[in-house]
């Protein structure tokens, strides 16, 4: 019981790291970004490339993803500069197109860069066993996803509610308008969170390289969970998105326990209830 | 070619305007696509008319969403119900009441934006309404795929064209192009209704419902009724274009219920252009002739349709239409200074 | 109207800048073969596979001299993974003239073609797909399917286990929310408890213990198996699924608490991916195990051709298998002289030659594949270089495994 919930909240986790840029280019953009997942793939596979098969000390790992998120970040500026910047006066709904081209030409990017075979990069040495835990075993690598989870939030929530860049980012995405006349730099502050966003991705992208397989497919088997955590914990909200990861994480123990029949199936159910229950989601839909 | 005869018209006449230009371009395409199966061979046949049906299905989605301000993100699943409803049907034998099949097909579609109209329409909006129609399509996909008597995920194939029984006559669709111009005549039926809906009071209620929900309110208008309505519509022509879709491809699988048919439409709209009634069909064939014209250069898939769609949809920031008319209007004013 | 339309397209074609070199080409010397296959999207390592294979067996015939002195020339269309796609690369090549075909990966685009071969006058060869349906009830005349069916290549391996490892009567599966790997279960298991039924022995086969397909983690599902008590263990998840599987189960010590464990079709793909962090011991089956096959010429020449090609000693089975399906046209064609699918289906039925994969020969009434099954032990090993290797390979007839033939029926 205790360990079905701490490997479901693993998984939670995961997917609250992925979400938590997913939902600061909400706050900032109004944008659904569908590259987002394909950003967190090239954040893995660079990992990868930086420590090889197997990250001396999880001290490498750690550094190698920063470094990773780092030049994601770069490219989402790249992408703000030559693509999203242009279509801020169009619809919005051209941007999820934009988007959605922006993920094709990534995916293409890395299947081109690091072909088509499946790659493992292992834990590091002290991670890749279990610890026990109040009488349950428990795989250590899942408290360090779980304890990076935690750890993202943390620094993201102080950033936001607590700094004064983060409060600078807040007005802006509230009104940039009023905020530009008070002589904020808007353009700049929207650059940064992007940059931000995409660092998460990438980020992320390089923290969970061990526990997953790196194959051209793996932003997709995080993106639709991502978009569901942040839709149930209220766009934008990234208090929210942590609380619907820990949610998620209690629906999908849930399916374990009760519905071993159908894997992954209550997550949808779990979404519409929440949203029917909460529509703006759990905290209400917020510009940051 | 197109653009060059029409540039070509406009300097003849001067007296020639955009509707003029825009409806003998309409008039010349649909001539064009009647003419397809003498001027092509099987292959880009089936091509057009699938995109055809696709093009239906995404002026239905527009219609809900330029019309009513309502993107749906689950459409591919009222798309699915339609071609499941008429591949079991005509699996059945009753393929002689194939037109029936088709109503089946669209009541179905119609019941179920109904219902998931009725639940969620006055709780959610936006991109809430967005999500929560994915993951209902997404709910029908696993359902689907785990149904075995609908063949789980290899769905159910082998459907056969059906001949059509209308009382005395009997029409036969078994061939390729007989059953494309049977899709040809369902499209301009669709269609036609579809504008007489979106340019009579009905369409004019929805529009004044996008642009400011509070006074179209105070107007008058019933917001929730003629939302739903949308949506029912929408769904109808969804499970109308499913259900024609089934015996064309004579296969359907639960991917239709996916996200890459849920966003077809979507993209078909933007590509070709917002708030236009053509908008979509001229997406669906932008998209088609890019995909054709690229198809020997296999394994780089991705990078190109990335490439091209980002560069269109940079170039074309209005969408296709929307650049073409301004276009248009300006050469007209053009030679109106002269 | 036949003469109007061919002259319709004959002027179309001169029209048209982009289908005039397609037009002229039909005239001359090559034979055309068509390759649909997934090149797009999360399918498209398998159909790398699938391509290389291919393109590796027209490039050995074609330095051999052809077919009678006739090159061969292979036309590779994406089928975006969609029945829609693949119905719009078979109808534009079978329009275009192209009359042999190869088909494959997943059964959906398969199923969507194989109405359409009669009236093309097409023969077709289906690469590896394991699905029941297409020698069933979809069965048709003009197609051969050189796969493994479920009952065949798992029931087999079910037996194989059975005969090998009698004193393991307690086993646990786990397999993805799949329907297809539901039949690939069931077939291991029916073939588990003949042997053990034949041999006067009871086994227990535990439900499988499903796992979401493209899922993240495995952590719970893996401590149900590891707590299932079982001796034996068969695994039923495929490609990045099944890395990431054993790779999670690491922690947990899988491979020490099971004295068997057998994955489904993986095979050195988990070993090539986890290197020197690889388990124990697993067992696998596989359409083509190039070290293993002995005195097979065209086995070394294909493997030859695809580390100088890809640079990579231990191929894909997907490549040996789709070698053979271009062989198998070739061969035909070489003894009838004839693309015309009347001469080339009683012919292939009649053929049986030495392929990469061993014997290629198709049953006469469903046009099954009943070649040879192929299953491998491998595992970590601190003298090799890769930090694995292969310890031994077992070769059995897969035709004593064949299910019933019913073309046009679906097997109950």
């Amino acid at each position: 019981m205790l360990f079905t919930f701490i490997n479901s909240l693993t998984l939670g986790m995961a997917v609250f790291l992925v979400a938590a840029g997913l939902t600061l280019i909400f706050g900032i953009m109004r944008i659904l970004n569908f590259a987002h997942g394909a950003f967190f793939m090239l954040g893995a596979y660079l990992t990868s490339t930086l420590i090889g098969d197997m990250p001396g000390s999880i001290w490498v790992l750690i550094g190698a993803s920063m470094l990773s998120g780092l030049v994601v970040g770069v490219l989402g500026l790249v992408v703000q500069h030559f693509v999203l910047s242009k279509l801020e006066d169009v619809d919005e709904h051209f941007m999820l197109i934009a988007t959605y081209a922006v993920m094709l030409l990534c995916v293409g990017a890395i299947k081109m860069t690091w072909g088509l075979e499946f790659h493992s990069v292992d834990p590091p040495p002290g991670l890749d066993l279990g610890v026990v835990i109040f009488g349950t075993f428990v795989p250590s690598f899942s408290l360090f996803i779980i304890g990076a989870g935690v750890a993202v939030f943390l620094v993201l929530d102080h950033v936001i509610h607590c700094s004064w860049s983060g409060k600078l980012a807040v007005a802006i995405a509230r009104d940039g308008w009023m905020s530009n006349l008070m002589g904020v730099n808007g353009p700049l502050g929207v650059r940064m969170v992007v940059g931000a966003s995409f660092a998460l991705a990438g980020l992320a992208g390089g923290l969970l390289l061990p526990n997953q397989t790196l194959s051209p497919a793996l932003g997709d088997t995080f993106l639709l969970m991502a978009f569901i955590t942040i839709v149930i914990g209220g766009l934008g909200n990234i208090r929210g998105a942590f609380i619907a990861a820990i949610i998620l994480a209690v629906i999908d123990g849930l399916n374990i326990l009760f519905l071993p029949g159908f894997p992954g199936v209550l997550i949808y159910v779990g979404m519409v209830t929440c949203l029917l229950l909460w529509p703006n989601g759990i905290l209400g839909e917020s510009r940051l | 070619m197109s653009s060059s005869l029409a540039e070509r018209d406009s300097r003849r006449k001067p007296a020639l305007t955009r509707p003029g230009i825009n409806n003998t371009l309409i008039a010349l395409a649909t001539l064009t696509l009647l003419a397809m199966p003498f001027l092509t061979n099987s292959g880009l046949l089936y091509l057009v008319g699938t995109t055809l049906v696709l093009g239906v299905y995404s002026v239905g989605w527009n219609l809900l969403f330029s019309w009513a301000g309502l993107a749906s993100f689950g459409s591919g699943g009222l798309f699915a119900i339609g071609a499941y409803v008429s591949a079991a049907a005509i699996r059945a034998g009753y393929d002689q009441f194939f037109l029936l099949i088709v109503l089946a097909g669209a009541g179905a579609g119609a019941l179920v934006a109904m219902l998931v109209g009725l639940v969620a329409l006055r709780r959610t909006t936006g991109i809430f309404f967005a999500i929560l129609t994915l993951s209902l399509s997404e709910l029908l996909r696993h359902t689907l795929m785990h149904t075995r008597s609908l063949g789980s995920e290899d769905g159910l194939s082998n459907i056969t064209r059906p001949v059509l029984s209308l009382g005395v006559v009997e029409i036969d669709l078994t061939s390729g192009p007989t059953y494309y111009w049977f899709i040809c005549v369902s499209a301009a039926v669709i269609l036609g209704l579809c504008w007489w809906l979106t340019h009579g009071p009905f369409g004019r209620r929805l529009l004044a419902v996008r642009h400011d929900i509070e006074r179209a309110g105070f107007i008058g208008i019933d917001v929730h009724r003629s939302r739903l309505a949308a949506l029912v519509i929408s769904g109808a022509v969804a499970g109308c274009a499913g259900a024609i879709y089934a015996p064309w491809a004579q296969i359907v699988t639960p991917e239709l219920s996916g996200m890459v048919r849920s966003t077809q439409p979507i993209l078909f709209t933007l590509l070709g252009g917002l708030q236009s009634f053509w908008g979509p069909m001229i997406g669906a064939f932008v998209f088609m002739v890019i995909e054709y014209a690229t198809r020997t250069l296999v394994g780089i898939q991705e990078i190109i349709t990335g490439a091209i769609l980002l560069a269109v949809i940079l170039a074309f920031r209005a969408g296709i239409a929307g650049s073409w008319n301004a276009l248009i209007d300006r050469l007209t004013e053009r030679r109106a200074d002269k | 109207m036949l003469d109007r339309r061919h002259f319709m397209l004959g002027t179309t074609a001169v029209l048209g800048t982009a289908a005039a070199p397609k037009f002229l080409r039909a005239q001359s010397e090559p034979i055309r073969i068509g390759l649909i296959t997934t090149l797009s999207g999360p399918g498209q390592i398998y159909g790398q596979y699938i391509q290389d294979g291919c393109e590796l067996a027209v490039d050995l015939i074609n330095a051999r001299g052809g077919v009678n002195g006739q090159p061969i020339e292979l036309i590779v269309r994406d089928d975006r993974n969609s029945p829609d796609g693949a119905l719009v690369a078979f109808r534009e090549l079978a329009g275009d003239g192209v009359k042999l075909f190869a088909q494959g990966t997943f059964t959906a685009n398969v199923l969507a073609t194989l109405p359409l071969l009669e009236q093309n006058d097409v023969t077709m060869m289906v690469v590896g797909t394991s699905s029941l349906a297409i020698t069933h009830q979809n069965y048709t005349r003009n197609m051969f399917r050189l796969g493994y069916s479920s009952p065949m290549c798992f029931g087999g391996y079910g037996h194989l286990m059975a005969e090998r490892f009698p004193e393991i009567s307690n086993w646990a599966m786990v397999r993805s929310d799949v329907q297809s790997l539901k039949d690939i279960t069931d077939a291991f298991e029916a073939g588990m408890r003949a042997k053990a039924a034949a041999d006067g022995r009871e086994v227990n086969m535990q439900e499988p213990i499903l796992v979401p397909y493209n899922g993240a983690d495995f952590r719970n599902q893996i401590s149900q198996v590891t707590n299932s008590g079982a001796e034996g263990l068969f695994n039923c998840l495929q490609g990045a699924d099944a890395i990431t599987y054993y790779k999670q189960a690491r922690s947990f010590q899988m491979d020490k608490q099971f004295k068997l464990m057998c994955d489904s079709a993986n095979e050195l793909t988990v070993a090539k991916a986890l290197g020197n962090k690889m388990l124990d011991s697993l067992w696998s089956w596989t359409g083509w195990y190039p070290q293993a096959a002995e005195n097979n010429p065209t086995s070394d020449a294909l493997l030859a051709a695809y580390i100088e090609k890809r640079d990579d000693p231990y191929p894909n089975w997907f490549v040996g298998v789709a070698h053979d399906c271009i062989a198998t046209l070739a061969e035909a064609i070489g003894s009838t002289g004839s693309t015309a699918a009347a001469d080339l289906i009683p012919a292939i039925e009649a053929q049986s030659f030495q392929g990469a994969t061993g014997t290629v020969a198709f049953r006469t009434e469903d046009h099954s594949f009943a070649g040879d099954l192929t299953y491998i032990r491998f595992g970590k090993s601190e003298s090799s270089e890769t930090g694995w290797e292969v310890f031994e390979s077992v070769q059995m007839a897969g035709v004593d495994f064949l299910e019933p033939a019913t073309p046009g029926r679906e097997l109950q």
